[in-house]
């Protein structure tokens, strides 16, 4: 069941869900209110891991893959003058918000799913190409997938409302794993 | 006394910037999956120290400890491993 933007509010009001830094203005008669009628957009940080091309392939057998994808892409922070995505070039970005769906009992757990906006689907540009869902005891930023299926380049900003973040009650309490978030209405970093 | 449920640092072999700011790109010997990596939060290390924080599951009898990641490990489709138990360091 997809949560209305009230139900998006309250569910942040009573701490079933944490969006930091909290959406504003929450009401629809201010025209930079990030909510519609059933998400709250999520805006791009500043800095972008773009892959470089190079003689090598990915052998998802091997190990090491974390240290190999990081030493193969190259962190990119985006100036005023904006970063251009190239017809065709795929990029990691992140969100600006840090989510946080606490694990709580008697059915009050939330999921989510990162979708696009129609707005940048237009241009061509996806946010993320597979892996849409947040699950139960998330905790952090999202990782974009970014790509430009456009055919011109499209300008990406710091702070541009990227993506929309779509809320749904989950049926029944998820058996949480020890390390998940659970209960707290405070995530870290923010005290 | 069992430690599972507690939280403890990892020893991890390689510990390097990640593709994002907020990440570490690190590898951990594990009991029986060999050397695995992952992009751990930064709120979770201790960079200086190449350690990672953990929770412990389960405290096996010479087979390792098992342990939750607080991410998903590339070569693996589990968080859970089993690490060598002296990689451990408690809080």
């Amino acid at each position: 069941m997809i949560l209305s933007n009230i139900e998006i509010q309250r569910a942040i009001d009573e701490g079933r869900l944490i969006i930091f830094p909290d959406p504003q203005p929450r009401s629809s008669e201010f025209p930079d209110c990030p909510y519609n009628s059933t998400a709250v957009d999520l805006h791009l940080g500043n800095v972008l891991a773009v892959p470089q091309s190079g003689p090598y392939t990915f052998d998802l057998r091997g190990t090491g893959i974390a240290k190999f994808l990081s030493q193969t892409s190259k962190q990119v922070t985006i100036g005023e003058e904006g970063y251009a995505l190239k017809k065709g070039q795929f990029t990691l970005g992140g969100t600006v918000e840090r989510i946080t769906l606490p694990i709580l009992p008697d059915g009050k757990s939330l999921a989510a799913r990162i979708e696009g906006k129609s707005s940048l689907a237009r241009c061509g540009l996806l946010v993320h190409f597979t892996a849409p869902t947040v699950h139960a005891g998330f905790d952090g930023t999202l990782t974009l997938e970014m790509i430009n299926l456009g055919v011109v380049d499209i300008s990406l900003f710091p702070g541009m409302p990227i993506a929309q973040l779509i809320l749904e009650a989950v049926v029944g309490d998820p058996q949480a794993n020890p390390s998940q978030f659970q209960g707290q209405i405070t995530p870290p970093g923010t005290t | 006394m069992s430690a599972a449920g507690t939280n403890a640092w990892l020893k991890c072999s390689t510990f390097e910037p990640g593709m994002l700011p907020g990440e570490y790109a690190v590898e951990i010997v594990t009991v029986s999956n060999g050397t695995i990596s992952l992009f751990a939060p930064a709120d979770k290390v201790r960079p200086e120290q190449h350690l990672m924080r953990v929770q412990r599951l389960h405290d096996g009898n010479g087979s390792g400890v098992l342990v939750r990641l607080p991410a998903q490990p590339f070569e693996i489709s589990s968080q859970n491993v089993r690490v060598p138990g002296n990689n451990l360091v408690n809080e």
